[in-house]
């Protein structure tokens, strides 16, 4: 297969530079019916994110006497990629579903809520990767949305080396030529990142790099942030209220 | 002010953390998104959406799970007025003393298994359905079918069986805030 170049003149074939995320479009509580909702495009990624609870946990023996459960479903639609994707879970789905529940897990304050259950579900309606870093925001824009205690925002963006160089949000073409990915999640805490709540690798970078790399996250995620703000803003308070 | 979870208030010398605040290194933070209220030395959070939690005195919307002897219990469905579902689901209890002022001999004349009732939380799991608009808001007949009103009794409109029930000012109307319900 003949080499492909990612990046020409110091662009990306989007035409991005290294450090700049794809166009970031959210907004909360698009579904009437869940306790709380988010849409969220980041560049060609499509998600809705749902949230229901606390609520009764079914089946009965998963309930933890001192605290909540969290449940997470990511979930592809079989017509969010080129290829049809058979429709329901998988090995990725269920991988994806659970660093994603862990990265959620130590924000939530579940131990308000004992014998009950914080659902959420994601669904992607069109993946151009770093879709769980996409599920990743939504369900935290859905969470805020739903009322539930945490502790902070969750923030997720991924960084790719591509042609030797790191590379903010990698789209699909990048992901898929691209020598590393690597998604982050940060627990964002009145506006400063107070820890790292997931971090996944595939491919692999020089521990140099993957610092590197930790730094480009921290500053495509503090941009995401915001946009995660202002989206909750957005619905729930009225022009005359400003921030302080 | 508007905060978002996370958002620093202010520090623990000063206030005393309320509802929907958390204090953490001696800092205090949102945990909820909405408005931040001050009262006396505590901070609390209005949330901008609220998760529903029962107090003495609230009034719910619940279904008879079983009546025997004199009392009935009562599995909690809803707070009125609120859409969004209990975090967990409790079985209280109705007495036939807390069904009305009169004298009432029988549970049987007052709720049925299956009714679905508006009742008032006095104590705890403890219930009333004393007064005008708490009591049974729909009543199903043996036979299947949904019982109307009919003067100060509930009558089937298939069988024509006749079922006396203490019957609340809403019966057959939605009584959730008017928001419609879950089922339509």
């Amino acid at each position: 297969m003949e080499e492909i170049k990612l990046i020409v003149d110091g662009k990306r074939l989007d035409g991005r530079g290294f450090e700049e995320l794809r166009p970031i479009k959210i907004e909360a509580g698009v579904l009437k019916r869940a306790d709380g909702s988010c849409y969220l495009e980041m560049g060609k990624n499509k998600v809705v994110a749902a949230v229901y609870g606390p609520r009764e946990v079914h089946p009965k023996h998963l309930e933890e006497p001192d605290r909540a459960i969290v449940r997470y479903r990511y979930s592809m639609a079989p017509f969010s990629v080129e290829e049809r994707k058979r429709p329901g879970p998988d090995r990725r789905s269920i991988e994806i579903s659970k660093v994603s529940r862990e990265a959620l897990e130590p924000v939530i304050m579940k131990e308000l809520f004992p014998r009950s259950a914080i659902d959420i579900f994601v669904e992607v309606l069109q993946a151009d990767a770093g879709s769980r870093t996409a599920c990743l925001n939504a369900a935290s824009v859905a969470l805020v949305d739903a009322g539930i205690p945490m502790k902070g925002i969750v923030t997720s963006v991924a960084v790719a080396k591509v042609d030797g160089v790191l590379v903010l949000d990698p789209m699909k073409e990048e992901d898929n030529y691209g020598e590393a990915d690597i998604p982050f999640a940060f627990l964002i805490r009145n506006g400063k990142i107070e820890s790292i709540t997931l971090l996944q690798m595939d491919g692999r970078v020089t521990a140099e790099e993957l610092r590197k790399a930790l730094e480009l996250a921290k500053k495509g995620a503090m941009e995401i942030y915001k946009l995660q703000r202002e989206a909750i803003m957005k619905k729930y308070v009225k022009e005359e209220e400003v921030m302080e | 002010m508007f905060v978002l979870p996370g958002d620093r208030i202010r520090c623990i010398e000063e206030f005393e953390a309320g509802e929907g605040v958390y204090e953490e290194n001696g800092e205090l933070y949102a945990s909820v998104a909405g408005k931040v209220v001050f009262e006396g030395k505590r901070v609390k959070i209005e949330p901008a959406n609220k998760i529903p939690e029962l107090r003495n005195g609230d009034v719910i919307i619940g279904r008879v799970i079983d009546v025997r002897g004199s009392i009935a219990l009562i599995r909690f469905e809803r707070k009125v007025g609120q859409e969004r579902a209990l975090a967990k689901s409790f079985v209280g209890v109705l007495h036939v003393s807390n069904v009305t002022d009169e004298f009432l001999k029988n549970m049987e004349d007052a709720v049925g298994f299956g009714d679905v009732v508006k009742a008032k939380i006095v104590e705890d799991l403890k219930l009333s359905i004393k007064g005008e608009d708490l009591g049974v808001v729909k009543a199903k007949c043996k036979c299947g079918n949904d019982l109307v009103l009919d003067g100060d009794k509930l009558k089937c409109p298939k069988c024509g069986n006749v079922e006396s029930r203490k019957i609340s000012a809403d019966y057959g109307r939605c009584c959730n805030g008017g928001k419609g319900s879950r089922n339509g």
